[in-house]
């Protein structure tokens, strides 16, 4: 047998297996150092990449914005001043370096300016904002091609704006330099309170009220209706029988009234009204309800016509429309042709239900109040004088007796007696005359003789001996404020008021015709004004503008518009325009408005016309401030 | 038959010997080569990423401060070369002293610009990094307003020349835009 010894070197096979395991790792090893030669250098040029490229980005800030034109540009300096020129540049022999120029396209547009998101294709170009790329392509030391890219949009985003907030200095000043005043306004536009521009509402000061002038006529009976209309008072009065029930007065001077004429009626007489040269008096006579007094002679006045309505019923109201005249008794309403008032005709009669008081015309309604406690207000329509017809009714809450009725826009004013319950004074929406609905109400403690209405304040002959005059702010009826309160020497039974005079007929026998005011000259309302800025200089002819937007008040059926003028010549011409660069459009958006933009580009100095309008009842809007903003090309 | 006796044997042969001895020799020979590539390797990226960090910090930092600046005051000869401005009483410069860059923080404390006496020197480089060659070159906008940024160049050192390992040189070169 052989016999094998044991062998205690290394197999070629153990050498071969260690060699290869030492192999490896040499090799891995390598691939790693090199690995990481490769990334260092790599990263090193980067670095130096980053930073051409933050030159290039700030480089492009400072350029004129005129020079962004799309395209592929490399940057020279120039007389310690950044050149964009077509190409690329290569620098350190090693980096190219692009700065790409594109232009930028938005989703929407308005008046000119784009605005949005911006998008890839299609959209709006938007020549406020670019797109630059700064590419920067070098063959690294490690052999490989690399790049780098900076992406980045410029927006013309600086922006100045002019505000205005106060127009109190007033007008006349045609180049911006007191920030309170403006150019011209229309009379309509009120600026007399700081801080706002607004139409004129016939604001008054109830503090300033006093009693500027009364007349006693000696004798007489008590007051039942009073009527003003230009330098006349025309008063009327229960029988008297001794003596007129008719006078008329001279009220030019609020501070020195005259009686001119007075005429004896033989009858009480309930109401008055004139129209032209003639005075339409109701009577409770039961022969000549109707009676015409011709006053075209205030000196001498001169009755010319009378008419009998079949029914012995006292006369209550009377009313004029131009042609018609109406009387209302106690339970019916008549019409009359007035064509030739001096021969009234008979036209139509329609029954009320039940003892009217009062009524007051307002364009084609009578609206009748009456003591029926279920229909307190009833509505005729007048439409058709021979044909009335009764549309609507309203029942107060409550059993209530009204005394008084005042008609003005959409709202009727009711005075009802003394209601142990609530109010005393209603007011009612009748802008849908056959259903009026309740707008607001206002407790008196005490019963309301009469109601009128000046601009947006109340006048109320109250039944309150400490407070015959009552005056209440009115705009808006869910919160009626209380604007004054006098204490006459007597109640004022009728009146009428105009600007700030009120005309009481008064149950003092002292001074039956009372005159009443705040003294104010001007208590002008308007339902439309405009106001023209001062000419605001931007200081540079490379502009353009950006919006306008303003804030204020803006009830409901009012406005607030704008237009814009620009000019590169502070003199004008001053053409104001809206968004679509005519004078037919208005810029009506408070809150932001485009203004035009390829109109006024490049016009260094600018105007602005703000339009107030109102189509409601004592509502006006308020201006508080507006603002243009406007941005000089960088 | 004859068994020939071959007697056991102990010890290492001759050929072995040698074998191993040149194994281990080319074995300690590409270890060290790895070990002294490593090495350098790793002294290179030291160097290279200490300059290259220091770089954009300072770029960074003087991009922070420049974009703030209202105005530039060109005060060559001066060593600070320009006078930065930031309302309302602000005043920077920029100056290298002993191979470091210094930003320098001014208040006015009614001294009046230029003076100096408040200054709090910031350090904008690391200790083993010299800063040289610093050049400010203020620049004009497109509508020829001058001074409305400024073109920077400076010069990192890491390490001695002699060392070629850890031995890093750039220059840098940007541009910093006033706001």
């Amino acid at each position: 047998m052989k016999e094998y010894k044991k062998q205690t070197g290394f197999s070629i096979v153990e050498l071969l297996v260690a060699i290869a395991f030492i192999s490896v790792i040499v090799v891995t090893i390598s691939t790693i150092s090199n690995f990481n030669n490769k990334v260092l250098k790599i990263n090193e040029e980067r670095t130096q990449t980053l930073l051409y490229g933050i030159e290039a980005a700030e480089a492009v800030k400072l350029l004129d914005w005129d020079d962004l034109i799309a395209n592929d540009y490399y940057l020279e300096l120039n007389a310690n001043q950044w050149e964009l020129l077509p190409g690329s540049e290569l620098i350190d022999n090693r980096y190219t370096r692009t700065i790409t120029i594109e232009d930028v396209y938005r989703e929407n547009i308005s008046n000119g300016h784009a605005y949005d998101q911006i998008v890839s294709s299609g959209g709006n170009i938007d020549p406020d904002t670019k797109k630059v790329i700064v590419t920067i392509d070098w063959e690294s030391k490690s052999g490989l091609d690399k790049q780098e890219i900076l992406e980045f949009y410029l927006h013309r985003w600086e922006s100045d704006r002019w505000s205005q907030s106060d127009w109190a200095g007033g007008a006349g000043q045609e180049t911006w330099a007191d920030a309170t005043r403006f150019s011209a306004k229309t009379s309509g536009m009120d600026i007399s309170m700081e801080g706002v521009v607004t139409l004129k509402s016939g604001f008054l000061d109830w503090n300033n009220g006093t009693t500027t002038d009364a007349y006693n006529i000696s004798g007489g009976s008590t007051v039942q209706d009073i009527y003003q209309v230009g330098d006349y008072a025309y008063m009327v009065t229960n029988n008297y029988s001794s003596g007129s029930e008719f006078y008329v007065f001279d009220v030019s001077d609020i501070y020195d009234v005259q009686l001119l004429d007075n005429m004896n009626i033989s009858a009480s007489v309930t109401g008055v009204k004139v129209d032209g040269d003639y005075a339409f008096l109701s009577s409770k006579s039961d022969n000549r309800e109707l009676q015409v007094i011709d006053i075209s002679n205030p000196y001498d006045i001169d009755r010319v016509a009378e008419y009998n309505i079949s029914g012995n019923r006292n006369g209550r109201d009377v009313a004029v429309d131009g042609t018609e005249v109406y009387i209302v008794r106690r339970d019916d309403l008549s019409s009359f042709s007035i064509l030739d008032p001096e021969d009234p005709q008979f036209l139509d009669i329609i029954d009320i239900d039940d003892y009217a008081i009062a009524m007051h015309l307002s364009e084609d309604y009578i609206f009748v109040v009456t003591e029926e406690d279920d229909k307190e207000l009833q509505v005729f329509d007048i439409t058709n004088p021979a044909n009335l017809d009764q549309i609507g009714e309203y029942d107060l809450p409550g059993d209530l007796d009204a005394t008084d009725i005042y008609v003005q826009g959409n709202r009727a004013y009711i005075g009802v007696e003394n209601n142990p319950s609530g109010d005393e004074l209603f007011i009612l929406d009748i802008s849908d005359p056959q259903t009026p609905s309740f707008l607001g109400g206002y407790e008196i403690s005490s019963t309301i003789y009469s109601v009128s209405i000046i601009g947006p304040y109340a006048i109320i002959g109250t039944g309150d001996s400490n407070e015959e005059l009552l005056v209440l702010d009115v705009s808006f009826p869910a919160t009626i404020n209380k604007a004054g309160g006098f204490d006459l020497d007597g109640f004022l039974y009728a009146s009428q008021s105009n600007c700030s005079v009120v005309y009481g007929a008064s149950s003092n026998t002292n001074q039956e015709l009372l005159l009443f005011s705040t003294e104010d000259l001007d208590c002008g309302y308007s339902n439309t004004g405009n106001l023209v800025s001062s000419t605001y200089d931007t200081g540079d002819d490379q502009l353009v503008y950006n919006w306008i937007s303003w804030s204020g008040t803006q009830p409901l059926d009012t406005t607030i518009r704008f237009q814009i003028a620009t000019s590169n010549n502070p003199a004008g011409p001053w053409n104001f325009v809206g968004p679509d660069g005519s004078n037919s459009t208005y810029y009506d958006n408070a809150s932001h408005n485009f203004i035009n933009y390829s109109h006024h580009q490049n016009q260094r100095y600018l105007r602005y016309k703000v339009f107030l309008d109102t189509s409601s009842d004592l509502q006006v809007p308020v201006l508080e401030e507006v603002n243009i903003s406007y941005s000089i090309y960088p | 038959m004859i068994f020939n006796k071959i007697k056991k044997q102990n010890g290492v042969s001759l050929v072995e010997t040698i074998a191993y001895i040149a194994i281990t020799a080319i074995l300690l020979v590409s270890i060290i080569g790895l070990m002294m590539n490593v090495f350098n390797t790793r002294k290179n990226i030291e160097s290279s990423n200490s300059v290259h960090h220091n770089a954009r910090f300072i770029v960074n930092f003087l991009s922070n401060r420049i974009h703030n600046v209202d105005y530039i005051n060109n005060v060559d000869p001066d060593p600070a070369q320009l006078h930065f401005y930031e309302y309302p009483d602000n005043r920077y410069s920029l100056i290298i002293e002993d191979n470091d860059l210094i930003w320098q923080e001014t208040k006015d404390i009614g001294e009046g610009f230029p003076n100096q006496s408040t200054a709090e020197p910031i350090l904008l480089n690391s200790k083993k990094v010299h800063v040289s060659d610093l050049i400010l070159i203020p620049i004009s906008d497109g509508h020829a307003n001058e001074n409305r940024g400024i073109k920077i160049s400076f010069t990192l050192t890491f390490g001695n020349i002699n060392d070629s390992f850890s031995y890093t040189q750039k220059t840098f070169n940007t541009f910093i835009g006033l706001r």
